[in-house]
């Protein structure tokens, strides 16, 4: 029922068709979303952005929100974790990751719409949305909603959202994250 | 009133990292710090939560310092949660005292204050590390 248990396309090749120009690549990965592996690129930021305090701690904050969201609800899953790809990059002025995952192409357009909603707002009325969001009790609104909102302010852009369509049922969505080198 | 006792729970940096807590009943000094990017927060904060709401019963002043650098929005539920029991209690008549550390460059954190401020109703005190 849309869980998929085996590797059918190549994410990181998906990955790779939207890198910025002229950019280096510092790691990549496709597979299981653990605990394990969310720490790892938490160390690859640390360890490649050392010395850029500020966007080593935007990074580091907008890498959790969105792994875990992988880790949670992509419909690709192995041993209960979420599958998906991850690439982290530096150009000249910015460091970069793009993440992506699979995911239904009903559960996509609910996420597409808020994507829309966080993007058409100016700071401000993002700042009185997160406010609103997180007023709601603890554990009631499921999934990636006040986090994307929290992304959109941290990284001081409208999210950036590449959707590649794979069949009828499901898409292969990525965010790609910049965060000037500060 | 059930009989609350001081909360210490060490950080603890594995995978997820949860903050060191020190909640204090005869000083009534709260303390969260470190960072909070827990994956089930409500197991964390809950009992927090209950402790915040039973300490107040005893009509007590209390002061509440958080110095997480780092927290995630689950986590950040919660310190509203708590801020919100703080604020109602000094309504009431509390005295209530509430920080929160940070460096004096974070300003994305300095604007996340002052949204839980205007949220809460409740004055934060922004105290910065280099001062201390």
């Amino acid at each position: 029922m849309g869980i998929r248990t085996s590797f059918d396309i190549d994410q990181l090749n998906m990955l790779k068709e939207e890198l910025p120009a002229s950019c280096e690549i510092l790691y990549q990965y496709q597979g299981i979303f653990s605990k394990e592996k969310i720490k790892e690129f938490l160390n690859k930021i640390s360890e490649n952005a050392e010395g850029f305090l500020t966007a080593q701690k935007k990074l580091y904050y907008v890498l959790i929100e969105l792994a875990q969201n992988v880790n949670k609800y992509s419909n690709w899953r192995e041993n209960n974790d979420g599958v998906g790809s991850f690439i982290l990059g530096k150009t000249e002025t910015n460091f970069f990751f793009l993440m992506g995952n699979i995911i239904s192409n009903q559960a996509l357009q609910v996420l597409l719409k808020k994507c829309d909603i966080i993007n058409s707002l100016d700071r401000e009325s993002l700042r009185l949305f997160k406010r609103q969001q997180r007023n709601l009790i603890p554990g009631t609104n499921r999934g990636a909603h006040i986090g994307l909102i929290m992304i959109a302010l941290t990284t001081k852009k409208p999210l950036d959202i590449r959707i590649k369509q794979i069949d009828s049922d499901y898409s292969y969505f990525i965010i790609n994250v910049e965060i000037e080198k500060t | 009133m059930p009989e609350i006792k001081n909360i210490y729970i060490p950080e603890i940096r594995n995978i997820y990292v949860s903050p060191k807590v020190d909640f204090n009943i005869d000083t009534g000094v709260c303390v969260i710090s470190g960072e909070s990017f827990l994956e089930e927060t409500n197991k964390f904060y809950e009992p927090l939560v209950s402790w915040v709401r039973e300490y107040i019963k005893t009509g007590k002043s209390i002061t509440f310092n958080i110095k997480l650098t780092y927290f995630n929005t689950s986590s950040s539920k919660w310190l509203l949660r708590i801020l919100y029991i703080l604020s109602e209690y000094e309504k009431q008549g509390g005295q209530v005292e509430v920080n929160w550390f940070i460096f004096r460059d974070d300003i994305d954190l300095t604007e996340d204050i002052k949204d839980f401020m205007e949220d809460v109703g409740i004055k934060i005190n922004i105290k910065y590390y280099d001062n201390e």
